[in-house]
């Protein structure tokens, strides 16, 4: 007995020596599915086009986490189709705008990065909104209000915006 | 700031391996820590990670023997309980993340699952901002255990197992530790050398369900002198270790990941002590490499 009772206590001693903590709720960085929402122009001849979607949060993470905070660290525009000649708009968050673009519809033919691109301009209360959304787990309807000026517009052309947001949080 | 939790509870099991298992007798689940894992890619798990494989590897590759005198043929069995524990130092705290494309910094230190707190970083000219996670283990070294049996002597070799499972329990999956490796007398064949000397190969693999693999080999010369009860112990080694970590992300378009990690050590020296009293032995020793390194332990035999 006496050389069980040594070789239990050894083993429990070991791991007990130094290696006592474990970080109580650490935060883990979620990079969460991105934001999509795509919006077709109608062919023909409205240089006018526009749309909304409606994304779930939760689709896009671990739910299995509880948010403790979130940042948006980008925004993207990208097109598809033929030149439209200039292209501009503006995409709002729940109805509060979140940028605003502008440029040529080739310049976006390769995606725009807020972080690289001056063709978008960014405004703080749109951030703050979807931000506010993600950790309140609200619904994000993304919508797109804008413009081209070559018409008349072929099928297959759209505009696609991604806004990337990292979530932050710790398992329920 | 983060509290910590202390690990007040005892160890139930005998499979106290590692710090996963630490974690989970302390109410942190190894699901907890697969769920971290799981929200990174393999591009981001791999730094966050690492030091696990630097000190997994080093303590697999530690503690095998207590001297190295062996006879010629004899009869040797000895039973350890061994310990092993690398320091985690400094540069297993922090590693460098990348950033999203279009950052700048494009870089940045952020904590390992050893560190503290994330870093949050922000872009010049945006002011946007992106963040690392937290470190989870907040230890001054990680541990892993398991006995030893030695048995010997013929042609002059010694052989020596190590193993050590838990069963799938609790939610957590099933642990194995094993290590083989042998000693050969190197002084049967210089007899004037005033040392015992003999060289070694051990070879040690551990998994934990299927998210780790590790797997590590050592080959060395050591060497021992005795006095009286106390035998000093020596050696020099090359060693390598590999982690495996395989697990699907729960982040959706990430695909699945399975990353090697090679742990740091390459290359150790170590020095012990081994106090005899009849079949009761205490030892220890430290190791010096890429990873500081002990190893302690009790054992029976002769």
């Amino acid at each position: 007995m006496k050389l069980k009772h040594l070789a239990l206590l050894f083993i429990a001693a070991v791991p007990l020596m130094g290696f006592d903590c474990i970080t109580d709720s650490f935060v883990i960085a979620l990079d969460m599915k991105p934001f999509n929402g795509t919006y077709n122009i109608t062919p023909g001849n409205n240089p006018n086009y526009g749309g909304s979607i409606t994304i779930d949060p939760g689709t896009l993470y671990d739910t299995a986490y509880e948010l403790t905070g979130a940042s948006v660290y980008d925004i993207r525009v990208s097109t598809a189709g033929p030149n439209l000649g200039n292209c501009s708009g503006a995409v709002t968050v729940n109805g509060v705008l979140l940028m605003t673009y502008n440029g040529t519809w080739t310049q976006f033919n390769t995606p725009q990065s807020l972080l690289t691109s001056r063709l978008i301009t960014r405004n703080n209360s749109g951030v703050t909104e979807l931000v506010n959304a993600v950790v309140q787990n609200r619904p994000v309807v993304l919508a797109v209000n804008g413009s081209v000026t070559t018409t008349p517009v072929p099928n297959g052309c759209s505009l696609t915006v991604s806004a990337y947001v990292q979530a932050y949080g710790h398992l329920r | 700031m983060n509290k910590l939790r202390g690990c007040s509870r005892p160890f139930l099991t005998v499979g106290a391996l590692c710090a996963f298992l630490v974690a989970a007798e302390s109410g942190l689940a190894q699901g907890d820590v697969e769920k971290a894992l799981q929200q990174f890619s393999a591009d981001a798990v791999k730094g966050y990670v690492q030091p696990i494989g630097d000190l997994f590897g080093a303590n697999l590759n530690a503690g095998f023997f207590r001297g190295a005198a062996i006879e010629k043929a004899g009869f040797h069995i000895r039973l350890d309980i061994v310990g092993m524990a690398s320091m985690v130092g400094d540069k297993q705290k922090t590693y460098t993340a990348q950033a999203p494309p279009g950052f700048t910094p494009a870089t940045f230190e952020t904590a390992t699952i050893f560190g503290g707190t994330g870093t949050t970083i922000t872009d010049q000219s945006t002011l946007l901002s992106y963040r690392g996670s937290d470190g989870v283990f907040n230890t001054s070294f990680f541990p892993t255990a398991a006995p030893q049996v030695t048995v010997g002597d013929l042609y002059g070799t010694r052989a020596a197992v190590r193993f050590i499972a838990t069963p799938e329990v609790g939610g957590l999956p099933k642990a194995t530790l094993w290590g083989i490796g042998a000693q050969h007398s190197v002084s049967q064949y210089l007899p004037d050398v005033p040392l015992d000397v003999a060289a070694h190969v051990f070879y040690s693999k551990f998994t934990f369900g299927d998210l780790i693999d590790v797997s590590a080999l050592s080959i060395g010369a050591d060497a021992s002198k005795s006095f009286s009860i106390l035998t000093l112990y020596g050696g020099l080694a090359w060693e390598q270790s590999t982690m495996k970590i395989s697990y699907t992300p729960t982040v959706a378009g990430l695909a699945p990941v399975s990353i090697d990690l090679d742990g740091a050590n390459n290359f150790r020296f170590l020095v012990g002590l081994n106090l005899g009293l009849g079949v009761f032995h205490i030892f220890g020793d430290a190791n010096f490499g890429s990873v500081t390194n002990f190893s302690a332990g009790i054992g029976f035999g002769n």
